[in-house]
């Protein structure tokens, strides 16, 4: 529909509903103008933590809906697609959506195999958020500090970013005593693509294997 | 050579001085490990001494720091790693001044006179009441200088590396007074520190590899990742790394990692 043929459908009466309309999202723009989004952040994160916490610290709960559960929470706070394609740094842009699609699942299920593998030994933890500060439109930087009963405390960044359609903040990346995670996984993967000859196949085949025994992978 | 070097003492003290001068005129940025770069031209001949290093850890140096852990009690081994902490406080003291560190150089003597006193050099007193090591070297203090690390090396038994931190290593050695000190006993007691350290320093850290190796796909590559981000870390005592590459949701940044990992392919080759 060209400009305007809108123009043409547009009668007075449905003039005014746009007006009203413009009216009542007014508020809700000047909103989403504010970009500074440590506020919110710094909640999100805290909250983040005290779900994995009762989650870790549930004793009663079986392994499987345990893993579930993780799951569930790890799909909502995480943006598992940017995170996979930055993962495969310049290898992203040389596949097909289908090998993307391939990838991102086995990915997210890699992740979720090793990490709810290693939350088993909780023993105590506290997590505290410590502050959060802007890192420009809609990007914060969230501190945690991770104490543990019987060493020094972690020093934890989390990279948390505003999506401005859904509104919703997700965890791009997870800084451990200024180790990241996205980087150390980027470097690992792209060697394995470099050294199957440049080929996504090999690295699919390790994931494959990863998930399918993820206790097979901790021979020490 | 017993105290030969006094004579050249005043040489020694003009390279500090220079040196405090650079560092406190040049206000430059801490040339730092580039995330996103491979950056590892001797990959074949690094990965097979990655290959010895590793079969000499799992064979030699992991049964004796786990004898050392079985034969040794823990106070006792948190009295050596005390020490071991206490005797290298002058290097660090010495490269925090080289720096420019000097509120931090302030700490690390604070924490020496602390354990002298009060620990006799095998409690580390300071950290009980919260102020734990800064941990600096000479490969720092060239990275602070602007310095840049260069190529990868996967150096025989002393591990990941590259030329910045392995001229650090050396000259750090030079600064320890242990091994300036003449006479059989010193260096014996030099080489037991050194062998002390390197035990009591790997008995300490098994829990942490193993994790790291049984959750990677290629371990040397994540290793070589994180042994830079660490010293990354370290060049920056803690602060954000202003450099740091991430994930994003746009695809202009999408394109940005394209075209630097091209950059970085192209350095490498």
């Amino acid at each position: 529909m060209s400009p305007t043929a809108i123009a043409r459908h547009l009668t007075r009466r449905s003039f005014v509903a746009l007006i009203g309309a413009a009216a009542a999202l007014a508020p809700l723009s000047a909103h989403a103008q504010n970009k500074d989004i440590t506020k919110e952040a710094g909640p999100f994160i805290q909250s983040l933590g005290e779900k994995a916490i009762a989650l870790l610290s549930d004793k009663a709960v079986v392994i499987e809906k345990r893993n579930q559960e993780f799951r569930k929470l790890f799909d909502e706070s995480f943006d598992i697609s940017a995170i996979g394609r930055f993962t495969l740094g310049r290898y992203w842009r040389g596949l097909d959506d289908g090998k993307r699609q391939e990838f991102l699942k086995l990915f997210g299920e890699m992740i979720v195999a090793t990490y709810s593998a290693r939350f088993t030994d909780y023993s105590g933890e506290t997590f505290k958020v410590s502050g959060a500060r802007s890192e420009g439109d809609n990007h914060a930087l969230v501190s945690v500090l991770i104490d543990r009963p019987s060493a020094a405390p972690v020093r934890v960044d989390w990279r948390v970013l505003k999506n401005d359609q859904d509104g919703k903040l997700r965890i791009v990346d997870l800084v451990v005593e200024g180790i990241s995670l996205s980087v150390t996984q980027q470097q690992e993967f792209t060697s394995v693509i470099q050294r199957g000859g440049g080929e996504i196949e090999p690295l699919l085949a390790v994931l494959r294997e990863r998930i399918a025994s993820p206790a097979a992978a901790n021979k020490g | 050579m017993s105290f030969a070097w006094l004579r050249r003492l005043p040489s020694l003290s003009a390279v500090a001085l220079l040196a405090a001068g650079l560092s406190a005129c040049s206000a430059t940025k801490p040339a730092l490990f580039a995330d996103d770069m491979e950056n590892d031209p001797i990959q074949g001949v690094n990965r097979a001494v990655f290959d010895v290093n590793n079969a000499l850890d799992k064979n030699v140096l992991r049964p004796v720091a786990d004898g050392y852990k079985f034969a040794v009690p823990e106070p006792l081994r948190d009295r050596v790693r005390d020490f071991l902490s206490y005797a290298s406080s002058p290097v660090i003291l010495a490269n925090e001044l080289l720096q420019g560190e000097f509120n931090r150089a302030g700490y690390t003597f604070t924490r020496f006179f602390v354990n002298t006193i009060g620990g006799v050099g095998i409690i580390d007193l300071a950290a009980v009441v919260g102020m734990p090591a800064h941990e600096e070297d000479f490969g720092q203090t060239l990275a602070v200088w602007g310095v840049e690390p260069g190529p990868y090396v996967m150096a025989p038994l002393l591990g990941p590396s590259n030329p910045r931190d392995l001229v650090g290593f050396v000259v750090d050695m030079a600064f320890n007074p242990m091994t300036w000190v003449s006479g059989p006993t010193a260096a014996n007691a030099g080489y037991a520190r050194t062998g002390a350290d390197i035990i009591d320093g790997r008995s300490r850290t098994y829990e942490f590899t193993d994790q790291i190796e049984s959750g990677s796909v290629d371990y040397y590559a994540t290793l070589r990742s994180l042994t830079r981000q660490r010293r990354n870390d370290l060049i920056l005592n803690g602060a954000p790394n202003p450099d740091r590459k991430y994930p994003g949701i746009t695809s202009e940044l999408m394109d940005d990692e394209g075209s630097s990992a091209k950059t970085a392919e192209a350095v490498t080759r």
